[in-house]
């Protein structure tokens, strides 16, 4: 067990527990747009900097992959947080000006306009598909290609990737939700991947559940019989 | 080569070397810098004209000697008669003059402030200020003759520490010697070692980081290129001391002679028996690989680096976790700057308190630095801590060029900040320099003069280092983007006085909430422009001027009538036609279409165009 205050609060927290874990099992908002528990911490948003007090010395920290220690002391409304949080979110905004999301966080942090010319951009960058995919998946089907500002996320060459099962977790994670997938006359199909695969149908309901793709992966990882996975989740 | 068993067999090789070695000889730089200024050509001409002659004067053919400016620069020894931008047709002149025992005036250096000609290089002032400890062994050693080294006393660190010392009592003398870090971020070398020492895990790594990519900055380079014995001998103390048994030395792919140096010189040692199983009989093993890095400023950064040497991408990560515990494939490594490797032989041999009485209280030892811009003596200069930019400036660099005022100097590469005249009387070190908003950085020194606008010098650094990010984090990607608009537009003449505010603020996030070292100090040249040169902001916005001329949208070319003899060069040079006028009578421009590019006033010999 791990004691710290978090804004004057007294938080018991688990030893290896992130800044991040201590703070939203408290009930303490700190925002975050490139964090998920199931995926390792990957300090890109920089929206979840915090203020870490630990003896004399205080920096200034990303609460995502920050661990937890006894008698810390962390400030998450700062001036210096509020400062460079806000101008973060701006940011943002201005590289992907029409995303419903970043309106709803700007309204909890309070961003009332921007200041920055906008380029109409709808990924954010914060590579939750690519990480996912490699991380959680165990392919790499897609990355990022680019420095700075010309960064962006595709798949090898913009060509259809090889290794895509178009399984969607990309687009499950996607905290902006801009990687649609489509389901139409029994193929699934992933524009921004360039990927379109039949799918198959559950051998007991009949209904369209998982790509041809999926299916080849799935016995390949699970060394299950065909016929068991062909079963959908709602029908085992 | 025969393979060295013992320390009795190195001291041994270290005799005969000796014995063979000439007290009269030719040193001629031939690193990069001298080699662009023809020095391939010189040293051709060198040994035929000696051989010719029959003269027993060898040539040694070896790194840069630091007066780069002057290239190529060739020292008569024993004497140490220097002879400066020696071209070929020179060559038989000096070489008879050797032979007679006589000097080559018109070959020697003048002093560009004083008019006075120097013979001996130990008497110019370019050097005379110098201490140097790291480049010290530069002029006398060929880069890859390890008999060159040894009698520069070469190996007998490594040998003392493998015999005499223990790893422990390694790292107590660099943590006594003070070293910090010379790559930039100035951490110390012996708290690190310290670290990683004390990890249980069996397997450790030490990288030599070789990546240089400032603009203007070559000191890594040069000791690879000509001192790379040095920088291996140091890193071979480094593994012994914390215990890793492989290492990689990282250098980045535009530094072909560089890789190649390094590559040869390890293995020599190879073969010698300093590298690889049980070295000198000592029982330790270690190993060097070479890698080499695909040129993006990012690497230079410790975990992209690291990242890179795994063959991932060579972006950044959050270092709450050190690479002494968790590094190259999660094993406790140490990263270590070239130059910071080449101090730990001296460190070793003659102690960390010897160190530690050079420099200042928080910075110890002495620091390359390449010193660039609008300054006599443009080269690459080795100073004790704690010397003053303007010793560094005026005595070493010869002062500013042509008569013209000093306007500002640029310390720490692109992410560094620009100081102005009132701050050359701070001492050169790690502390003083970060509080007055600039940085050590690795050392690159760019001195600029009046004419340079310093806004526009902001958005020059701001747009090197906007195309450099790798992208990965919001601030450094994005806010360096909009920095580097509203420079564009303030130079432009369309900026606004919030815009200045908005640059400050931008700034502050970026400096403190980037992921990486390259975006924390990113807004360096902004912020140290704005707090130093705030009034050439004020008059970019609210005049719409730039004092310096060099801002395109914001001046115009004008031909003074009085000056004007009519010569019609202007008119022949124009690229646009844009300038009018009979020969013998006053010229015209035409402001619709001069497109500004300043030659009429480049081939003026009348002083007859003015910027306004």
């Amino acid at each position: 067990m791990v004691k710290l205050t978090i804004d004057g609060k007294e938080v018991i927290a688990r030893e290896g527990q992130t800044v991040l874990e201590a703070a939203r099992e408290a009930g303490i908002f700190i925002p975050t747009l490139c964090y998920h528990h199931e995926i390792k911490p990957y300090t890109a948003c920089r929206l979840c900097m915090v203020e870490v007090t630990k003896g004399k010395r205080t920096r200034f920290v990303t609460a995502c992959d920050y661990p937890v220690a006894d008698g810390m002391v962390v400030r998450t409304d700062t001036e210096k947080v509020k400062k460079c949080r806000k101008l973060v979110l701006e940011l943002l905004m201005a590289q992907c000006p029409n995303l419903p999301q970043l309106q709803e966080l700007a309204q909890v942090i309070g961003v009332e306009k921007v200041r920055f010319s906008k380029r109409d951009d709808d990924c954010i960058l914060c590579g939750m598909c690519v990480r996912t995919c490699a991380e959680v998946v165990g392919l790499n089907a897609i990355g990022f290609e680019g420095r700075g500002f010309n960064r962006r996320v595709c798949t090898p060459f913009d060509e259809p990737s090889d290794p895509c099962i178009l399984c969607g977790a990309c687009s499950y994670v996607c905290p902006v939700n801009v990687i649609p997938v489509e389901e139409v006359d029994g193929y699934r199909i992933m524009e921004r991947w360039h990927k379109k695969s039949a799918m198959v149908a559950c051998s007991k309901c009949g209904r369209y559940f998982m790509t041809e793709d999926e299916l080849r992966y799935l016995k390949e990882k699970t060394g299950l019989p065909e016929e068991k996975l062909r079963i959908c989740m709602d029908c085992r | 080569m025969r393979r060295l068993e013992s320390r009795e067999d190195l001291e041994r090789l270290r005799e005969e070397a000796l014995s063979r070695q000439p007290e009269r000889f030719i040193s001629l730089g031939m690193g990069t810098a001298s080699r662009a200024h023809g020095a391939e050509v010189v040293y051709s001409a060198l040994k035929e004209e000696v051989a010719k002659r029959g003269l027993d004067v060898p040539i040694k053919a070896t790194g840069d000697h630091g007066l780069c400016g002057y290239a190529p620069v060739m020292v008569v020894y024993p004497e140490g008669v220097l002879y400066h931008s020696v071209k070929a047709q020179d060559v038989p002149e000096v070489v008879d003059a050797v032979g007679k025992g006589e000097i080559v005036e018109r070959l020697l250096y003048t002093d560009p402030m004083t008019g006075k000609t120097y013979t001996y290089e130990q008497d110019i002032p370019f050097y005379k200020k110098q201490m140097r400890l790291v480049l010290g062994p530069m002029e006398s050693v060929e880069p890859l003759s390890i008999e060159d080294y040894l009698c520069c006393g070469g190996f007998s660190a490594l040998a003392k520490a493998l015999f005499d010392m223990k790893p422990e009592e390694i790292i107590q003398e660099v943590i006594t010697s003070g070293l910090r870090g010379r790559g930039g971020a100035g951490f110390r070398t012996g708290w690190k070692w310290e670290d990683a020492a004390t990890r249980p895990d069996p397997v450790k790594y030490i990288i030599c980081n070789g990546d240089e990519g400032d603009p203007g900055a070559y000191m890594d380079r040069c000791l690879l290129e000509g001192l790379p014995y040095e920088v291996l001998e140091g890193m071979i103390i480094g593994a012994y001391a914390v215990g890793a048994h492989e290492g990689f030395v990282y250098v980045r792919k535009e530094y072909p002679l560089a890789t190649r140096n390094v590559q040869e010189a390890i293995n020599t040692l190879r073969e010698l028996g300093l590298l690889g199983e049980n070295i000198l009989g000592s029982g330790f093993d270690f190993d060097i690989q070479v890698v080499r890095g695909g040129g993006a400023f990012v690497c230079g950064e410790s975990s992209a680096l690291i990242a890179s040497v795994e063959g991932r991408v060579g972006e950044p990560r959050s270092k709450h976790v050190h690479a002494t515990e968790s590094g190259l494939w999660g094993k406790p490594t140490v990263l270590n700057n070239v130059e910071t490797l080449a101090n730990v032989p001296f460190i070793v041999n003659r102690g960390g308190e010897w160190f530690a009485s050079i420099g200042t209280e928080e910075s110890k030892g002495t620091k390359v630095f390449s010193l660039a811009g609008d300054i006599y003596n443009t080269g690459l200069v080795e100073v004790p801590m704690g010397i003053t930019l303007r010793e560094v400036v005026y005595d070493i660099g010869g002062g500013i060029q042509s008569g013209k005022a000093f306007k500002a100097v640029q310390t720490g590469g692109p992410s560094g900040g620009c100081l102005p005249a009132s701050q050359l009387d701070l001492p050169v070190d790690f502390d003083t320099l970060d509080a007055a908003g600039s940085m050590m950085g690795s050392g690159g020194m760019i001195v600029m003069d009046e004419d340079a606008c310093m806004v526009d010098v902001a958005r020059y650094f701001v747009k090197f280092l906007t195309e450099e990010s790798c992208g990965k984090c919001v601030p450094c990607r994005e806010g360096l983007r909009h920095m580097l608009e509203i420079l564009d537009r303030i130079t432009q003449g369309e900026g606004t006085m919030e815009d200045v505010d908005l640059l400050e603020e931008l700034g502050y996030v970026i400096a403190n909430a980037s992921l990486c070292g390259l975006g924390k100090s990113a807004p360096n040249p902004v912020l140290s422009t704005i707090r130093y040169f705030r009034e050439e902001y004020v008059e970019h916005v609210r005049d719409k001027k730039c004092r310096a001329g060099v801002c395109k949208a914001l001046v115009h070319y004008e031909i003074v009538a009085e000056n004007c003899t009519g010569c019609h060069i202007c008119f022949k040079e124009c690229p646009v036609d844009a300038i009018s006028g009979e020969p013998k009578a006053v010229h015209v421009i035409d402001q619709e279409k001069c497109i500004k590019c300043g030659i009429c006033k480049d081939v003026c010999k009348f002083d007859a165009v003015k910027v306004v």
